[in-house]
């Protein structure tokens, strides 16, 4: 287990990394996300020792680790750019934290070989890394850190520099591997598709601080903020103002035991539908098509309410020859009272 | 094709070889000239040609004085070479790696030590070891010679460390490398070239020089400044000249070898010639 306590790092007079709790529990694949410079990175550096904390704790495995060298770690790091040593084939990358801790050859042999079998790079040990794709390096980098056998592996945006189709090949391979393996995966990504296809856990990072450390599912369905809310998925924040929001042209129907006063909500697109008529009951309001996207398996409208708020649907294309709605069309778009997610007033910071 | 786009095609390419050529007989031509005239029988270096003779080189090799300035040029450069390597490594690597108050500054003085002619060196350290009372000797040459292949190591060497990607250091203490085996395992063998690179010009400049010892040396010459001496008689020229032709094989090999030596290094690893070409005049750079 990884646990940060009140973990805090400041450049000069900028806080990179502000009080942050985290437990990383073992064999959990959780990542950080957040926009650069929300201090995802310095924290992963902080749990692998290259940049010290400037007050707060790092334990592994109970241990107080937080003004150990990262040498002695039991953690080991991906790098960004893969940082393979180009003067070494790729079994002697492997072999090289091997080498360093004076393991017996037999079984150093057979540890490479295994994890060299892991990630599919058998037939390759003797090229150097510049005979090697993006694709390869990664995986070779990927077995110089996990034949340590580490207590934590941790991987700095390691899908970075590889282009789109590799990248959604290397998520399920990284998952797998890390299932395979058992090992406890910290990983630090701003892409958030990224981090929803494989981690048990998220934590979403933004100004130093943690907002909301979650399963995909919960971040999606109930972001603690704002930010969240708009940094997982696409979503339709509004302000409402105290009371039911009402008129002709809008009713906003907020789930039971909703706070009173001013709150924001949430609704996802994809729960946005376009109906014939207003509904009984449930959310709805009037608008007009502004543009239609064309993405393939669904159509994304942007829709002005009569409010002047724009809202994003997403209509699934399951059916054949639906004619898209026009810009311009005047259109009802309806939800459900439970669709209406409620943001949590934050507590003072 | 018409003639006339023939010959408009090739121009640029007859033009090219025409300059390189050009360039090459003005460099080259003058010392191929001596080394050709090393071999005719005459003690006047022109035409016409009295015939062949390896009696020069033989004169040479049997000179006291020839073979004993050789002796001390190349205990001298040898000398400050290893010295300067080492004190430029280090010096290179508190440049690129270690943040300190005044970086920019210091790395600044190595650079204009570069610029300094070395007659006003050679003047200042004869000043210098005179105001301190120290004999000149081969030992005084080669502390003047330090300070001048010393900055040079540094840049030559400090290039190389900037290329190198830190990340790499990190990777190896990450796995449990101490700073020594770092050093050992990852940088010294990813900047050898550099390091190779900044022997050589430690070496030849040091072997080469001549205003340095001729102003810091003592009663034992360097090969230079005893070329200087025994050329006030003419008819010492075509042993010099045998010599001096010896000496400059002898460095051509020596740099052709290095750079055969990285080519073939950087084959192993899978790279290419334009690597190892990188490599050599990135490490100049």
């Amino acid at each position: 287990m990884i646990t940060l306590s009140s973990l805090t790092k400041q450049f000069g007079d900028a806080t990179a990394v502000d009080a942050i709790d985290l437990e990383i529990a073992d064999g959990e694949f959780f990542s950080m996300l957040g926009p650069s410079g929300c201090g995802k990175t310095t924290t992963l550096r902080m749990i692998a020792g290259f940049e010290e904390p400037t007050s707060g704790r790092i334990e592994l495995a109970g241990e107080d680790v937080t003004w150990t060298s990262p040498r002695r770690r039991n953690v080991n790091m991906v790098f960004q750019n893969y940082a393979l040593f180009p003067h070494m084939n790729v079994r002697e990358n492997v072999e090289f934290g091997l080498r360093i801790k004076k393991l017996g050859k037999a079984e150093a042999k057979e540890r490479i070989e295994r994890m060299v079998a892991a990630v599919r790079m058998e037939g390759f040990e003797d090229r150097h890394p510049a005979q090697l794709s993006g694709g390869q390096q990664q995986r070779v980098a990927l077995a110089r850190a996990l034949v340590n056998q580490p207590a934590a592996l941790l991987l700095d945006e390691p899908l970075g520099a590889l282009d789109l189709k590799l990248r959604k090949e290397m998520q399920l391979e990284l998952k797998s591997i890390q299932q395979q393996t058992g090992t406890t995966f910290v990983y630090v990504t701003h892409d958030q598709e990224e981090a929803l296809t494989m981690s048990d856990r998220v934590a979403v990072m933004n100004g130093g601080k943690v907002e909301q450390a979650a399963d995909p599912r919960t971040l999606y369905q109930r972001p603690d903020s704002a930010f969240v809310a708009d940094f997982i998925g696409t979503s339709n924040l509004m302000t409402i103002p105290t009371g039911q929001r009402a008129g002709e042209d809008i009713r906003i129907a907020l789930p039971a035991a909703s706070p009173n006063g001013e709150v924001t909500i949430t609704v996802r697109p994809e729960k946005i539908k376009v109906v014939a008529s207003e509904p009984a009951d449930g959310s709805y309001a009037r608008g007009t098509v502004l543009e239609n996207v064309y993405l393939g398996s669904m159509t994304q409208l942007i829709v002005e309410i009569r409010s002047g708020e724009r809202l994003i649907v997403h209509q699934l294309n399951d059916e054949d020859g639906r004619e898209p709605l026009a810009p311009g069309a005047a259109v009802i778009l309806a939800w459900s009272a439970e669709h209406s997610y409620v943001i949590p007033e934050k507590g003072p910071q | 094709m018409p003639l006339s786009r023939r010959i408009e095609r090739a121009l640029p390419n007859a033009l090219g070889i025409g300059l390189t050529g050009f360039v090459l007989v003005v460099l080259f031509g003058p010392v191929l000239l001596l080394a050709l005239f090393s071999f005719n029988d005459s003690t006047v270096i022109s035409l016409p040609w009295e015939g062949f003779t390896t009696r020069w080189y033989s004169e040479a090799l049997n000179d006291d004085g020839a073979m004993s300035a050789i002796g001390h040029s190349l205990v001298v450069a040898s000398v400050v070479t290893v010295a300067s390597l080492i004190l430029g490594t280090l010096a290179s690597w508190g440049l690129t790696r270690i943040p300190f108050r005044g970086r920019s500054l210091v790395a600044g003085i190595h650079g204009a030590v570069l610029v300094v002619p070395w007659l006003i060196i050679g003047i200042a350290g004869l000043i210098f070891f005179s105001q301190i009372e120290l004999a000149l000797s081969l030992q005084t040459i080669t502390l003047m010679h330090i300070v001048v292949t010393f900055p040079l190591v540094v840049a030559v060497v400090s290039a190389g460390l900037i290329r190198f990607d830190p990340s790499l250091e990190e990777a190896a203490i990450d796995m449990g490398a101490s700073q020594l085996q770092m050093m050992r395992y990852v940088v010294l063998p990813q900047i050898a070239p550099s390091l190779a690179a900044a022997a050589i010009f430690a070496f030849a400049w040091s072997f080469n020089n001549f205003e340095i010892s001729f102003f810091t040396g003592g009663f034992e010459q360097t090969f230079p400044v005893w070329v200087y001496g025994v050329l006030r008689h003419s008819s010492n020229l075509p042993v010099v000249n045998a010599a001096s032709t010896i000496i400059a094989l002898a460095q051509v090999l020596l740099v052709f070898g290095l750079w055969y030596g990285m080519k073939l290094m950087t084959k192993r690893r899978g790279g290419t010639d334009r690597d190892a070409a990188e490599m050599i005049t990135g490490a100049v750079r």
